[in-house]
């Protein structure tokens, strides 16, 4: 693959050369690039042999969301609707994957000190990183639009098909201008430390978007009015940059050139050219200068963040309330507290929580369609369904809270006199069921009072106690390591898909067995003290783990 | 600027900007620096150091005063300057999913080395710092010290005629830093200029031909170790250091630490 996007890369060296860029250090940057990003999330300890090819995986993957995209608007008969549809998505997702799976990539302060002290002219360190960011914005918009270029064939043709292609081209560049605006916007308010964090929330948030977006936009919008729908032009469709292309192909493929397709074939050249010559001339020096300022200023002594005193504080007298022992108290503290500082974590496990809302959304949504369904909803007892879905965000936090961004530094761990770990692990799984999955609870057990009133009590207090049970259980079930104690590898994705099945397998387990004791009278006030019981087992033998049982 | 001067600053000043407010890191450093020196460049955290070797490797290009290097002008002939110095930096910052041969090929390529010159030396330096047998392994799972090596080969790879070095000997074993030490004498012997910042004292004090002490963004001392001692009593670098920077009380600190141990 690599080898394939350089050899495409050399057919322009001379347009390179003519344009002042030293073309042997430039493919020789691309490739290192390339490489590395081949290689990310890849094992510490493989050797020089890729064992997997990332860039393969990902081009695939937007293939087949691409069909998806497809198979949405393959029915919608007004060639500028559908196209405007298609056009808008594969801008968004670009922007979006720019932001959160590219700023690694692109804010790597290690240029600063590897390829700055070279003998590298700037407008080769810019080529360099244009072409890096183009490469992987081109390979993400075309394996996005494959289905969409069949289609087009299909539809109206070769050349059609032809000039979608130039203008997918063209809306990734004006997509890499904007993306450009905001991270230079974004560095010019914040710091580097600052920027990472922001840049995890909006990973987060496009998690949630795109759960959210495939759960709900089928239920919200009523298939048959898009694929009839026809988007009227208005003076401010030619704001709107998504419609530029498609008012562009419509055009093409149509042969009616008035006033408003000329206007729309011109604002979709000039435009996109436009911004690539800013970026050149303008965005990007400046963007390569804030770059090498960022790990300066990061060095220096930087406004401390000050967390609250800690005596008096919420946490504080919750581990004193639900700890037994001084080290399970320390490790309730310390999860308590990095838990909300590491990225990495973060990252993974907090998306699970909008998810946890969507699928309310979209249930809540699907019942309150009329009366009738209200009153079936209501009747029923749906809300068990409601409950347990916090086993979704719960089994999240677990199965996170083990890998960190930097696993080396819980040697700590094993260098303190500490002679049961079992202790640190019951500490861990307390902290993070007080501070993620108990106030979400809180929010859900709250809606389902307020609309299944008090009826539902038992049921929320058997499921608080179900809930723990199967949590701590499942958590150190699939892993018996020490809490931010190992690095996340994409060998493990596979692995941890596993677990999450049984995971999934286990919360419906005991999802139905609180199903079925709500037919046996009094079934579930009796279950409540059993529940306990299997908690004060669950948390005895998670307290008895010995040192050969931690994984490390 | 004289004949062999090699590095000629004046007035330099460098400021940063964080949360709106500028701070200023350098304060008029003027310095010559003649060929075939070792400078030992030291100072307390914070002092300017590392902002100093960062602007004269061409890393940070906003700065006022006027800089030469090897008689050409930091500002305008940057590129050139950067062919003929080599960087060894403070933190391990490689590329780290990279093997070292696949990134000392890297760096040898970007400096403009033939081929087969960057080859022949890949295996003669590997093998003389005992990292052959790792030249195939990727760096991520390198210890500190290892990766150290690599940033030093990677710095002297294309024969540099100044090498700036910031703590290049964090990390390294007792024989590794023995072999460096001597590395840089004989490059200094050759006429090649080692400008070595540092914390390490008594390093800087056995192998430096002239000592500049920065603080604060000012420069407060300057010369051979001998004359930075003429008033004193054959002090130690480290005592010398705690005299010029004002910072005394160091054992009544040490002591305060301790009575915090047993009390």
């Amino acid at each position: 693959m690599i080898n394939f996007i350089i050899r495409i890369i050399r057919l322009f060296k001379g347009l390179f050369t003519a344009m002042g860029v030293d073309y042997h250090q430039l493919e020789c940057i691309l490739k290192i690039k390339l490489t590395m990003d081949n290689r990310r999330g890849l094992s510490t300890s493989a050797k020089k042999k890729d064992s997997s090819n990332q860039l393969l995986i990902q081009s695939f993957i937007y293939a087949v969301i691409g069909i998806l995209i497809m198979v949405l608007v393959a029915y919608v008969e007004h060639t500028f609707t559908a196209y405007t549809v298609i056009f808008s998505m594969i801008m968004v997702m670009i922007a979006m994957f720019m932001i959160s799976e590219f700023s690694v990539v692109l804010i790597d302060t290690r240029d600063n000190a590897i390829l700055l002290p070279r003998p590298i002219n700037s407008r080769t360190m810019t080529m360099a990183k244009l072409l890096h960011i183009a490469i992987y914005l081109l390979h993400l918009s075309l394996s996005l639009s494959i289905a969409s270029v069949v289609f087009t064939v299909m539809i109206y043709g070769y050349m059609a098909a032809f000039f979608f292609l130039i203008m997918v081209f063209l809306s990734t560049l004006f997509t890499l201008f904007l993306t450009n605006l905001f991270y230079l916007g974004l560095m010019r308010l914040v710091n580097g430390e600052k920027l990472k964090d922001i840049m995890v929330y909006f990973q987060i948030g496009m998690a949630i978007i795109f759960m959210g977006a495939y759960q709900l936009l089928p239920r919200l919008i009523e298939m048959n009015d898009l694929y009839n729908s026809q988007m009227q032009i208005e003076w401010y469709t030619y704001l709107i940059p998504p419609s530029w292309f498609a008012g562009s192909i419509t055009a093409l493929t149509t042969s009616v050139y008035s006033v408003g397709n000329v206007l729309f074939i011109l604002l979709a050249l000039i435009v996109p050219l436009l911004s690539l010559w800013i970026i050149i001339k303008y965005l990007s020096p400046k963007f390569s200068k804030r770059l090498s300022q960022m790990d300066a200023v990061a060095s220096k002594p930087a406004k401390i963040k000050k967390h609250k005193s800690s005596r008096f504080r919420y946490s504080e007298k919750l581990a004193q309330f639900l700890t037994q022992s001084a080290v399970e108290r320390t490790s309730f503290k310390m999860i308590w507290k990095m838990s909300g500082r590491e990225r990495k974590f973060k990252q993974t496990a907090f998306p699970a929580f909008g998810y946890v809302f969507v699928i309310i959304a979209v249930t809540l949504v699907r019942g309150f369609g009329d009366e009738d369904q209200l009153a079936n909803l209501l009747a029923s007892k749906r809300y068990l369904l409601f409950i347990y879905f916090i086993l979704f965000a719960a089994f999240a936090v677990c199965m996170n809270i083990i890998y960190s961004d930097e696993p080396k530094s819980s040697w700590f761990f094993s260098s303190m006199p500490v002679s049961k770990p079992g202790d640190i692990l019951s500490g861990t799984i307390k902290a993070v069921l007080a501070k993620y999955v108990w106030p979400l609870y809180v929010i859900i057990g709250g809606l389902i009072l307020y609309f299944w009133s008090y009826q539902a009590l038992p049921d929320l207090l058997y499921a608080f106690v179900s809930i723990i049970v199967i949590t701590s259980f499942v958590t150190v079930m699939q892993s018996k390591a020490l809490p931010f104690s190992k690095e996340r590898l994409s060998q493990d994705s596979g692995d941890n898909f596993i677990k999450g099945i049984l995971m999934m397998v286990s919360a419906v387990i005991i999802g139905l067995t609180h199903w079925g004791l709500t037919y046996i009278p009094y079934g579930v006030i009796v279950g409540i003290p059993i529940m306990l019981g299997f908690q004060y087992l669950s948390f005895r033998y998670i307290k008895g783990l010995k040192w050969k049982q931690i994984t490390s | 600027m004289e004949s062999n001067t090699v590095i000629s600053i004046k007035n330099l000043h460098k400021s940063y900007k964080n949360g709106g407010v500028a701070k200023p890191v350098l304060k008029g450093v003027d310095l010559e620096i003649k060929s075939g020196q070792i400078i030992g460049y030291i100072g307390p955290n914070g002092a300017g150091k590392s902002t100093t070797v960062k602007i004269l490797c061409g890393i940070l290009s906003d700065f006022e005063g006027d800089i030469k290097v090897l008689n050409m002008d930091l500002r305008t002939d940057d590129i050139a300057i950067k062919k003929r110095i080599g960087y060894i930096p403070e933190n391990a910052a490689l590329y780290d999913t990279l093997t070292p041969s696949e990134y000392l090929q890297f760096v040898g390529e970007l400096q403009g080395m033939e081929e087969g010159d960057i080859q022949t030396k890949i295996v003669k330096l590997l093998d003389l710092f005992e990292m052959k047998p790792h030249a195939e392994e990727r760096m991520n799972s390198f210890s500190k010290g290892m990766k150290q090596k690599i940033l030093i080969i990677s710095g002297l790879i294309h024969n540099p005629d100044i090498i700036f070095m910031d703590e290049p000997l964090s990390g390294l074993d007792a024989n590794a830093v023995i072999i460096v030490k001597r590395v840089l004498q004989q490059l200094a012997k050759e006429g090649k200029t080692i400008f070595y910042s540092s914390h390490i004292m008594d390093v800087v004090e056995k192998i430096s031909d002239r000592i500049i002490l920065i603080d604060n963004g000012v420069v407060l001392a300057d010369g051979s170790y001998d004359e930075l001692n003429s008033d004193s009593n054959n002090e130690s670098l480290e005592n010398l250091f705690t005299k010029l920077t004002g910072n005394s009380g160091h054992n009544e600190t040490a002591n305060e630490i301790i009575n915090v141990f047993e009390n």
